[in-house]
């Protein structure tokens, strides 16, 4: 056998199999839709006669803490921490925690608030580095601000949980706004059910929302394509993807989600080698939850609406996608004695293996693809006919895809969008087959090639003020 | 046969495209019909939100009789038989009762009227009778909220319901009512089932309208320490001074939890007939039983309960400790008792009520009151 026949069988093998395995992806992808699908309507339906405004003044809500780790936030903190202190919850606080920013943050909040040093004892429960001081205004009770050498972000987050006084925390990324009602919607869920463990809240895109005082209060189309294709994908992947997890869900967004402190602190704390913190101490808290034989759930309400600025440019998008792809194979890395290990159920048999297989393997598989099918196709390995075939199937099982996440969408916020903006939106569920996707399955096989330099680094994305995302004609 | 192969192939490919294209064009109208349809809906109900809501200002703010009535019956014809608009003007009749203390008199009445058109004890009984378990949910909060006691019956049957949401909205609607018995059923679901956090029964009991002392009696006759114990803590605020003897009792209770419950409900009280009660409590194993002890004995304020604080704080746990030397800080205006602290030997005890002082003196801009 010359070396030249084995090329040909390999690259025959490999085109069947990628075609076969992307086919396959597609089929599961629309199996979790159409589950998701029935899980969001009922989930919907019940929220209504849940009531849960009714618990807005009820003292029997679980206290929160919100914890918001900053780094080099000048641009939206004051605003936003302003924002957060109006939300609908009968007794929460705000650990703000400064992550030695170089910027003008530290002087920003200062001055904001008019903040002073405080001197107190706080139990060290995850060890954390140097905590410069603890600053504390008496006209903002709820108010608490640390200023700690820089960590990371999962340092920040165990500084906020050494500092919080109350059973549950929620962290909170800085640049983020959540609806004045999410916190009593995952608030709610401790409530009714002692085996909550974590609760997430369903992460948008604001780019072209316009947010005036942290309220939503309509939906404009961003001006740019990346973002409008990212709304899409946002979409797809977080109501889609995580609503037919259920308990197995292995992520709870890192800029919103509550959690039951003491849960977290007996699990270890976050871990602070990682850049994929919020996929990593959910995966832990599974694993610590199964293998001390304890009751829980990992919930995921995408009623509690928490909105987030998507990238603007591709560079950026480059660099977030990199850091989940590094975030993801960190943390499956570090619990793969779970895989395929029935002490973990659901959990090790179903969720970890499908994240190795499909969105770890197969973003190499599909990148590899992206090469070699065009290749054999010049080759005359692979039949033409059968490649337009492949190609139309694909293209139509990914914009069935995209559209049934607009679909979701619609069954969770209803009124969100107009009828002409859901339409213009599932014209780019078509036109991101044409070179969005592959630009993302590239920047996250970038991710996986560039694993050692960038495992530690999570890389700058350009923010802009709330207000100006909207950019409406009048501005 | 080659030739049939590459024919059959060619038609399954077909056949593939074509499905996925209708399945496509399915799936766009099917994203169609329901945008249109959430957008009209979201319209439909912001109007009719915004329009009831003026509807029901313009009344109120109507300075004569004839004029009120003119816009009241703009209001009921507005309103019809439009299942949308009597949820919403029932919703909002329901707000307006809230503050029904700053609408005058003869507005009220008026608005007498108003409930008659919308009769929304009727409206929310059909939907009891819906198939649909979340309208049942729903519609047994409402009726609570409009206080249809005559209703009860309908809404016990929803309290064995394999649904936890709907039996739990059935269980808070009878409390709402005052019907006892159903509070005492649903208790004792929730002790059987655990998932259900105190705090759900906190909730529960908290919305009971009915006789409050009565139904601690019979908790403490029929149920568990657990549920005793939750019941006890969501009265304690309310200070029922009848329950005195039976939170006496209580505080020799076996379950830890029913004993802190009891002594810190007690406490609230801060009765004199129960001072030694609380001295004795100061002795107890549990630092929390101690700590409500302290509580109680603040409250009490005479010169044996002063006594036995100086003893309390010299208590082996630091927040019983604090806890009573803010106490002397607070009730000692002779300061007898401060000194004394000062002055002895323990260096604890001293410096916890260096601390106290230090707080007080810091917390009244410089001054110790």
């Amino acid at each position: 056998m010359t070396i030249l026949t084995f090329v040909r069988g390999f690259i025959r093998f490999f085109n069947y199999f990628c075609m076969a395995y992307t086919l396959l992806l597609s089929v599961i992808y629309l199996i979790q839709v159409v589950a998701a699908l029935f899980k969001v309507r009922r989930q919907a339906k019940g929220k209504i006669s849940e009531d849960y405004m009714r618990y807005e003044d009820s003292p029997n809500l679980l206290p929160i803490s919100l914890i918001v780790p900053a780094h080099n936030e000048q641009e939206n903190i004051v605003k936003n921490i302003k924002d957060l202190m109006k939300l609908d919850y009968p007794q929460f606080e705000v650990i703000v925690v400064n992550d030695g920013s170089t910027d003008e943050t530290h002087r920003r909040m200062i001055e904001a608030f008019g903040l002073y040093p405080i001197e107190g004892a706080v139990k060290i429960k995850i060890p954390t580095k140097e905590i410069h001081n603890v600053y504390y205004n008496t006209e903002y009770p709820n108010l608490y601000y640390i200023d700690k050498e820089n960590g990371g972000k999962s340092d920040s987050l165990n500084a906020g949980i050494n500092q919080s006084q109350y059973p549950l925390f929620a962290c909170l990324d800085a640049d983020s706004r959540i609806e004045r009602n999410a916190l009593l919607i995952l608030g709610e869920e401790f409530l009714k059910d002692t085996t909550t463990v974590v609760a997430g809240g369903f992460v948008r895109i604001a780019n072209g929302s316009v947010i005036e005082e942290g309220e939503w209060k309509r939906f404009e189309m961003p001006k740019r394509m990346v973002e409008r294709f990212q709304i899409v994908e946002y979409f797809r992947s977080f109501l889609a993807g995580r609503l037919s997890w259920g308990k197995a869900l292995l992520i709870v967004s890192g800029a919103f989600g509550v959690f039951n402190k003491q849960v977290v602190i007996d699990a270890g704390g976050y871990r602070t080698n990682t850049i994929g913190e919020d996929m990593e101490i959910v995966v832990r808290i599974h694993r610590f939850m199964r293998s001390h034989k304890r009751k829980y759930k990992v919930k995921f309400c995408p009623e509690a609406i928490c909105w987030t600025q998507g990238p603007m440019s591709f560079s950026d998008l480059k660099t977030q996608r990199r850091r989940w792809q590094i975030g993801l194979f960190d943390t499956l890395k570090a619990h793969f004695v779970m895989t395929f290990n029935p002490r973990y159920r659901t959990v090790g048999l179903l969720s970890i293996p499908y994240s190795w297989l499909f969105e770890f393997i197969g973003t190499a598989v599909e990148t590899l693809g992206y090469f070699i099918i065009p290749f054999s196709l010049l080759m005359g390995e692979l039949n033409m006919y059968f490649f337009i075939l492949y190609f139309l199937l694909a293209v139509m099982l990914g914009i069935m895809l995209s559209v049934g996440g607009i679909i979701l969408e619609q069954n969770t916020r209803k009124g969100c969008m107009s009828s002409n903006q859901a339409m213009r939106l599932s014209l780019y569920a078509v036109l991101e087959n044409f070179g969005y996707r592959q630009a993302i399955t590239f920047f996250r096989f970038a991710g996986i090639v560039r694993y050692r330099k960038y495992k530690e680094s999570w890389g700058q994305i350009k923010r802009r003020e709330f207000n100006v995302l909207s950019e409406r004609k009048s501005s | 046969m080659r030739k049939t192969a590459e024919f059959s192939y060619e038609i399954l490919a077909a056949a593939l495209i074509i499905i996925f294209t209708v399945l496509l064009c399915a799936e766009y109208l099917w994203l169609y019909v329901l945008s249109k349809k959430n957008e009209e809906t979201d319209i439909q109900k912001r109007e009719i939100n915004s329009r009831i809501h003026a509807m029901t200002e313009a009344f109120l703010y109507s300075p004569t009789a004839s004029s009120r009535e003119t816009e009241l019956t703009s209001l009921i014809e507005y309103i019809g038989d439009d299942p949308l608009k009597r949820d919403e003007a029932s919703v909002q009749f329901i707000q307006l009762m809230k503050r029904s203390e700053d609408i005058p008199p003869e507005k009220l009445a008026s608005l007498g009227r108003l409930y008659e058109s919308l009769d929304p004890i009727e409206f929310y009984s059909k939907q009891l009778e819906s198939g649909n378990y979340y309208e049942k949910s729903y519609a047994v909060r409402r009726l609570a909220d409009f206080n249809a006691s005559d209703k009860t019956e309908d809404i016990r049957k929803l309290l064995d319901n394999k649904r936890a949401d709907v039996a739990y909205n059935a269980a808070m609607a009878l409390s709402e009512l005052g019907d006892m018995e159903s509070v005492l059923v649903f208790a004792q679901k929730c002790e059987n089932n655990r998932y259900y956090s105190h705090r759900v029964l906190l909730e529960l009991f908290q919305a009971y309208t009915g006789d409050r002392a009565e139904l601690v009696r019979r908790i403490f006759d029929e149920r568990s320490d657990y549920i005793r114990a939750t019941c006890i803590k969501a009265y304690t605020s309310d200070r029922i001074k009848e329950l005195a003897p039976l939170y006496a009792d209580g505080m020799s209770a076996k379950d830890n939890n029913l004993k802190i419950a009891c002594v810190k409900a007690l406490a609230q009280l801060g009765s004199p007939d129960y001072e030694q009660k609380m001295i004795t409590a100061l002795n107890d194993k549990n630092w929390i039983v101690r700590l409500a002890a302290v509580a109680g004995l603040e409250k009490i304020a005479s010169g044996r309960a002063l006594e036995a604080l100086v003893k309390a704080v010299r208590d082996e746990e630091w927040w019983v400790r604090n806890a009573a030397a803010k106490a002397i800080v607070n009730i000692d205006f002779q300061l007898v008792y401060v000194e004394k602290v000062l002055s002895g030997y323990d260096k604890y005890a001293a410096d916890a009520v260096k601390n106290a002082l230090y707080k007080q003196i810091n917390m009244n801009g410089g001054g110790l009151r």
